[in-house]
């Protein structure tokens, strides 16, 4: 495992104090590697804060080019990029904050074609993508690979998160066993819902990677930031699940 | 008896509100009180729940007093229990 450096321990002096993450709990976010999938709303923070803990390596995927529309949540995009690659914006942005950090960026939305690759490059899976068909095709591949994948979603001032852990939790497909009938591509948000759940996925990612701390296993917290009230909802696998119900769960 | 109801995200849209309560007989089960919300809530709220030939949509999860329970499992809820249906979201 490569050591810290001397700027790294300098860096990072604050959250070597936190109680049982240490000088080996960063060792391990630096050696780490975490796949965000996109980089919106929800992904951008995720990779910001990740970027900022010490992550060693983010994969980045994410296709299309800067939108006015992104700007008021996709915190990774910037005015001036408007029009170009939203990879490359993030990757930029990434890279003013935490210049050491290895960024695999790829200018395309997870497919079936390239989902088994770019879990396989993963330690940790962090799914903030709009689209469920995209959900499912990450939660299957984490399941098939035994990774754990945090999954974290927001519509209008409700947000929602949980850490799914193959053979241990339900999965995305135990939640949703089908495509949900009502959810559209286009839904009303604020950045700061997505900012504030994409903290929340980064910390769940940190606590997986350093090894301290209880994940969302198997518990879904909920937030209504409109009225402020937080629920943390006990999940459970699906007995007949199509994706997990094979893979050694614990039922 | 009396069961708190809470709706999440398009579910709350459908339904107009996202807080609610519902006063009905004792020892009802949970199939039963989901018409219920349909008759009270209308047919946006009904097509969420349930497609065209009334087969429960699953990928709506049900909680009781914040637990996961199965729309199959048709568990009979008590007076004083709180019922959420929570509507999948995605993000972006």
């Amino acid at each position: 495992m490569e050591k810290l450096t001397k700027e790294e321990l300098a860096t990072f002096e604050w959250q070597l104090d936190v109680t049982e993450h240490g000088i080996e709990g960063q060792q391990r976010l630096k050696n780490s590697s975490v796949l965000i999938s996109r980089c919106g709303g929800l992904g951008s923070v995720v990779a910001y804060e990740l970027a900022a803990a010490g992550v060693g390596t983010l994969i980045i995927a994410h296709g299309g080019n800067v939108k006015h529309s992104d700007l008021n949540r996709q915190l990774l995009m910037t005015y001036d990029w408007l029009g170009k690659p939203r990879v490359t914006s993030a990757e930029k942005r990434l890279k003013e904050l935490n210049p050491h950090l290895n960024i695999i960026s790829i200018p395309e939305n997870i497919t079936e074609t390239n989902v088994v690759k770019l879990v396989g490059l993963a330690d940790v899976i962090v799914d903030a993508a709009p689209l469920f068909e995209e959900r499912f095709l990450m939660n299957r591949e984490a399941v098939n690979q035994n990774k754990p994948l945090v999954d974290c979603a927001m519509y209008e001032l409700d947000a929602q998160i949980t850490t799914i852990i193959p053979g241990e939790t339900a999965c995305l497909s135990c939640l949703y066993p089908d495509i949900p009938v009502a959810w559209k591509r286009r839904f009303p948000v604020f950045g700061a819902v997505s900012g504030t759940i994409g903290c929340l996925a980064a910390m769940e990612a940190i606590k997986l990677i350093s090894g301290f701390g209880e994940t969302l296993k198997n518990r879904l917290l909920t937030m209504d930031l409109r009225s402020m009230e937080m629920n943390t909802i006990q999940i459970k696998a699906r007995k007949n699940c199509k994706v997990c119900s094979n893979h050694n769960m614990v039922k | 008896m009396t069961i708190k109801l809470r709706f999440t995200a398009q579910i709350k849209d459908a339904a107009g509100v996202g807080i609610d309560i519902l006063e009905l007989p004792k020892n009802e089960n949970l199939q039963s009180i989901l018409k219920r919300l349909t008759e009270r809530y209308g047919e946006n709220f009904r097509r969420i729940l349930y497609d065209d030939k009334g087969i429960y949509n699953n990928s709506n999860l049900i909680v009781v007093n914040q637990v996961q329970v199965y729309y199959n499992e048709n568990d009979i809820l008590n007076d004083g229990d709180e019922l959420t249906l929570l509507s999948p979201v995605s993000g972006g």
